[in-house]
């Protein structure tokens, strides 16, 4: 238990997909305006990391790792591999989560489905999904995991588009340099943010 | 090799269908589909066709039709 506890909370402190890899960063720019905006695509972005990455593990753990089709128990099975075709399920995985998501928004809370607009179907192309699935794979993770990382991770890329948005709803009312306006001093903040979220770095979990 | 070239093509084909598979299952469930009839009091009968896949394309569709409503009661009322 403790330890998917420290995996949780390094991958939402630590590796922070936004702020330690810099990873989603068009629709972290781009949705961080609004609080409410930011909260729904955040949640989003959870609902889609819990789901596929361990999705894309079973793809890859039964399907496409070398030796992954012995439980068909034809002969010579064991030296097949499949990992070549990691990339493209994985992103058919994603593509498919996120086409669903994006029906069920538009059944039952059709304002988020409007206030996301054209982002939703970029989750689909958002490389912190892509980027868990991966990490998963070369950080050899097992089911359990992989459903902690990917909660972990889309739960610390939340956390870093909320604050982005509630800093920038306040940044409304400041009096920025002309030069700066809009998305300059979004990126300073960006970078203070991670900088300041680069203090975890030394926890030792 | 192959083999491997075999079932990779198989691996993947197998891969999508299941996908779209998955993707139609949910579409039967959560999007809404047919012809739409609008009943006006038992007076008259609008019948529009949801083409639109969404929930908004039929607010949509509703709005358009509230609109001839009011032109007709307007021109009732002439």
């Amino acid at each position: 238990m403790e330890h998917y506890l420290s995996l949780f909370v390094r991958s939402v402190f630590i590796e922070n997909m936004a702020l330690s890899f810099f990873l989603g960063m068009c629709t972290f720019l781009a949705i961080s305006k609004k609080v409410q905006a930011a909260m729904g695509l955040g949640i989003a972005v959870i609902v889609v990391l819990v789901v596929t990455v361990p999705a894309n593990y079973m793809i890859f753990k039964y399907l496409l790792t070398e030796g992954a089709l012995v439980w068909t128990g034809i002969d010579g099975m064991e030296k097949v591999d499949l990992s070549f075709l990691g990339l493209l399920s994985y992103i058919g995985v994603i593509a498919a989560i996120v086409q669903i998501m994006e029906m069920f928004l538009d059944k039952y809370v059709p304002v988020l489905y409007s206030a996301l607009g054209v982002f939703l179907p970029l989750i689909t192309v958002n490389c912190a999904i892509l980027g868990a699935a991966l990490f998963m794979v070369e950080r050899d993770y097992d089911l359990a995991e992989s459903t902690v990382y990917g909660l972990g991770a889309g739960f610390g890329w939340a956390l870093a588009i909320v604050a982005l948005a509630g800093i920038r709803e306040k940044l409304k009312y400041s009096d920025v340099p002309d030069g700066l306006q809009g998305l300059g001093i979004t990126f300073i903040t960006v970078g203070l943010m991670s900088l300041g979220f680069m203090s975890f770095g030394g926890i030792d979990l | 090799m192959n083999l491997e070239i075999l079932l990779g093509v198989a691996m993947f084909t197998a891969v999508v269908l299941a996908l779209v598979a998955f993707i139609l299952a949910a579409r039967a469930k959560l999007v809404s589909s047919g012809l739409v009839t609008i009943d006006i009091n038992g007076e008259k009968k609008y019948h529009c066709s949801s083409r639109g896949q969404t929930f908004v394309d039929f607010i949509q569709c509703w709005i358009v039709f509230s609109v001839c409503l009011r032109g007709w009661r307007y021109m009732r009322s002439m």
